[in-house]
């Protein structure tokens, strides 16, 4: 009996090996097969043969198959049927480029992709193409050599619409090129509609009776008087705990009219680089922040706040200033507007009394989503291919089919962004297009003359847009969305119009270093951030005094601060 | 019998109540706060109007959950998984458990038999080689891993052994006399003795399989295979708003209604609430019975 039992555990080992194995053989031989398939003539020789024109938007011959995982927005509808992996982009790269999109996996874009491609990573089971959600993910691919380079290929197959607008910004390209070669494309250049602007309540304007503001001290002034009129149910300004650029509740805006710029690496007096959050000005932001703090103009609890949460004091009228992005007209003070039609006035970010010269205003840093071409893929070229179409369906004035591939809404109810539905959800469309349609607009809207619109984009804008004003010449409720496209569009006082403005002043201040990232920052970036926001809470909310500071920078240097600084500048001077 | 309670001793009981009641107050306000929510309408809940009773009154959310096709599908995946997952977890226990609760004379290799399980309580193999694993064998992308990988549950096993070893050894050697195989001992004896430590497991798998979420996440390669709680995990996480573009934020703010999101959530509560009072009394007995006194 001893025998058999130590017998049978042995065959059941062997067994198992045995399993695993076979199937582990068997996934390899089928997935080698059907990249086989794939390829039935070389690329190399099509390059030589083909014009430009077919290169870029030519069918290939046989369907080419590419394998893409799809970070997924859980709130997206599709058509009846429609999927992710089955949709009107899938059908028609496969009818109009031979292209066969294989969805490998999806998973919800934020944390479950991350860890779903971490997984791909570590079990070396990668998607074609590749979509990478941050840059030290980009960065650590090629150092590992699994993905590769696409130099030749942008320039051969990009069409000219794609490099336009990639090199619009002369940035772009340099975020994804490594020693020389271009490993990977950026997914969003500078994001220059992420900046500041200030939000008022108009209700409670006229209620205090104090003057439109002209400086940003006048703007706290406003804040504070807000709150002291009715102190138990009001706060002063919306602050949270992302206390460094989430674009609605932050410091950002403040900061910049006091001429300083966390998180942003800006060229000094001498032509290096320097990084904005250690600079002496933003001490004196923290003085300012720590004074509100301390007299009750910011909630005492905004260091559990997130962003849900500041916009529930928002929506139930607890809050009257925001500095913060264009975005908040949609989400979330449309639904403030819908249950209580508060209107906001807005303004562009003011200049603080003691500032030298004009207000620059910080973009936000691009994401550092990438997208890139795993290594020993036969078709990198495919990439360029399925980007120009993109673009070419949705953009591009000549091509454009917007109803088919850009939205539609079917009926009043049902809106659907196919858009967004595309397996690669990358598109390098002209970046003035939402700069442009303001102007557009209003002027349509003013001369009631629609030939002002020029883009299937002006003409969606301009149609909600125009809602808002039928609905009050006929007497008919306003919607928030309706006011949110109104506030959005209409006017220099819009969203888009107060960004207009920032162009045409020369108001806009972008990163130097932006997308990139260097070796040490990889490494410890996020543990500086950290250290960052830890030292700011603190000070705001007095558990330190503002003069600790100068302890912060001295800690910030020596856990890789000063590394980096160098780095940055090798980099930069090397440029 | 009538006890004299010391001031001291009556003091104590105050506070102890009033602590205990804290407690109990923490752990059920929030269930209540969710189930306001998801009876409100959107606009009162946006505008944090609901607190511990529903305002505006509205079925709608619910209406929409149970017409949600992701909703419905990722609950089906559960339903078929806890009742697979259970029928083979339990299986497994009791074939696991009954011949380690003999002794090393009647069960040959028993202590390493018993080691094999209970080394890997503590020392397992890791995400990714265990990833890997259920790659190569096919699994992924099938009900099965989502079961396979967790049936032997070692803890379970120990609780059902220890439970086993309860019963008199008496019993067995009568039917061994009668006649009785092993399989029938442990059919009418061992089993119907051990109902109490059963019922225990039974729940202990159930919850289990309701509320694991990653293994779906890591395992299911589509969306529509995701069983309910990976779904809701992906629907409730809160976005990063700075990387939002303003078609996201517009479609997020339809998505992020807290009444909708409360109303899935009671969807998915309830089930588990229901099983609980049919099992609570053998609950406490069983767990105490089988391992504390073994």
């Amino acid at each position: 009996m001893k025998t058999n039992a130590k017998r049978s555990f042995g065959l059941l080992l062997v067994a198992m090996m045995l399993l695993g194995g076979c199937a582990g053989g068997n996934n390899n031989s089928s997935s080698e097969t059907s990249a086989d398939t794939g390829n039935t003539s070389s690329s190399a020789s099509q390059t030589a043969e083909q014009t430009p024109e077919e290169r870029q938007t030519g069918a290939y011959d046989e369907p080419v198959t590419v394998r893409v995982a799809i970070p997924t927005n859980a709130a997206l509808t599709f058509p009846d049927g429609d999927s992710y992996s089955e949709n009107v982009w899938t059908r028609s790269l496969l009818e109009d480029r031979n292209i066969d999109v294989e969805v490998v996996w999806e998973a919800e874009s934020g944390e479950q992709y991350d860890t779903k491609l971490n997984l791909a990573i570590s079990s070396n089971d990668l998607p074609d193409i590749l979509n990478l959600s941050s840059y030290s993910q980009f960065k650590k691919l090629n150092d590992a050599g699994k993905i590769q380079e696409l130099t030749q290929y942008y320039e051969d197959y990009a069409s000219d619409y794609i490099k336009t607008n990639i090199s619009w910004d002369p940035q772009v390209l340099d975020w994804g090129t490594i020693d020389g070669k271009l490993m990977g494309i950026p997914q969003e250049g500078v994001n220059y509609q992420q900046v500041r602007m200030i939000w008022i309540r108009e209700d409670w304007l006229e209620e205090t009776g104090l003057p439109e503001p002209e400086t940003i001290e006048d703007v706290i002034n406003i804040a504070k008087a807000f709150r002291d009129a009715d102190p138990e149910n009001r706060l002063g300004l919306a602050f949270g705990k992302t206390v460094l650029g989430d674009g609605f509740c932050d410091m950002t805006g403040i900061a910049n009219a006091m001429g300083a710029y966390p998180r942003v690496w800006l060229e000094d007096d001498d032509g290096s680089l320097i990084y904005g959050t250690i600079q002496p000005e933003f001490k004196e932001v923290l003085a300012v922040y720590a004074d509100l703090y301390a007299n009750g103009y910011i909630d005492q609890a905004f260091a559990s706040l997130d962003g849900n949460a500041v916009a529930e004091q928002l929506t139930s009228n607890k809050i009257g200033v925001i500095i913060g992005n264009s975005w908040i007209a949609g989400w979330p003070l449309s639904t403030l507007y819908d249950t209580d039609q508060v209107n906001w006035l807005l303004y562009p970010v003011l200049p603080s009394e003691n500032l030298d010269g004009p207000v620059k205003v910080q973009t936000l840093d691009p994401s550092g989503k990438m997208v890139a071409v795993r290594e020993g893929y036969e078709h990198p070229e495919l990439l360029f291919k399925w980007l120009n179409y993109s673009t070419a369906m949705t953009a591009e004035p000549e091509t454009a089919q917007p109803r088919k591939f850009h939205s539609t809404a079917t009926d009043a109810e049902e809106q659907f962004d196919f858009q967004m539905e595309n397996p690669l959800y990358v598109y390098w469309n002209d970046p003035m297009l939402n700069f442009n349609s303001q102007p557009h607009v209003t002027a349509a809207i003013d001369n009631d003359d629609t030939s002002y619109l020029t883009t299937p984009h002006d003409e969606s804008q301009y149609a909600s847009t125009k809602r808002y004003f039928d609905k009050i010449e006929a007497g008919e409720p306003i919607t928030g969305a309706d006011w949110s496209a109104w506030r959005s569009w209409y006017g220099d006082d819009s969203a888009f119009g107060i960004m207009n403005g920032y162009f045409a002043n020369d108001n806009y201040l972008v990163s130097k270093l932006a997308g990139y990232q260097t070796d040490t920052m990889v490494r410890q970036w996020g543990n500086l951030q950290t250290l960052e926001e830890q030292y700011i809470v603190e000070i705001i909310s007095g558990i330190r005094p503002v003069d600790d500071f100068d302890e912060f920078v001295e800690t910030w240097m020596a856990m890789g601060g000063e590394q980096i600084i160098q780095e940055v500048n090798e980099w930069y001077s090397s440029k | 019998m009538i006890l004299h309670k010391t001031r001291g001793e009556k003091v104590f009981d105050l506070f102890n109540g009033i602590l205990l009641i804290i407690l109990a107050l923490l752990c059920i306000l929030p269930f209540i706060h969710i189930l306001a929510l998801s009876f409100s309408s959107s606009a009162a809940a946006t505008s944090g109007k609901v607190a511990f009773w529903p305002v505006d009154l509205s079925l709608n959310s619910y209406q929409y959950a149970f017409q949600n096709p992701a909703f419905l599908r990722a609950f089906g995946v559960t339903l078929v998984r806890v009742i697979l997952g259970l029928a083979i977890d339990m299986a497994i226990t009791i074939f696991a458990a009954y011949p380690l609760s003999k002794s090393n004379g009647q069960m040959p290799g028993r202590t390493i038999f018993a080691w094999i399980f209970v080394v890997t309580m503590f020392i397992g193999g890791g995400m990714i080689p265990t990833y890997m694993v259920v790659t190569m064998t096919g699994l992924r992308n099938t009900i099965w891993a989502l079961i396979l990988p967790s049936a032997v549950k070692p803890f379970n096993i120990t609780v059902l052994l220890n439970f086993f070893r309860q019963t008199p050894k008496e019993l067995e050697e009568s039917a061994l006399i009668d006649g009785a195989s092993q399989m029938r001992i442990l059919m009418r004896i061992y089993l119907p003795l051990a109902l109490p430590a059963l019922a225990t497991l039974f729940i202990f798998d159930t919850v289990f399989h309701w509320n694991e979420w990653f293994s779906g996440l890591i395992y299911m390669d589509m969306k529509a295979n995701y069983p309910l709680q990976t779904y809701l995990q992906g629907v409730i996480i809160e976005p990063d708003f700075t990387l939002l573009d303003i078609n996201e934020i517009e479609l997020m703010s339809k998505i992020s209604s807290k009444t909708f999101q409360s109303a899935q959530i009671m969807i998915a509560t309830v089930p588990i609430l229901i099983v609980y009072p049919f099992f609570q009394k053998y609950f406490v007995k069983g767990l105490t019975l089988g391992s504390l006194k073994g």
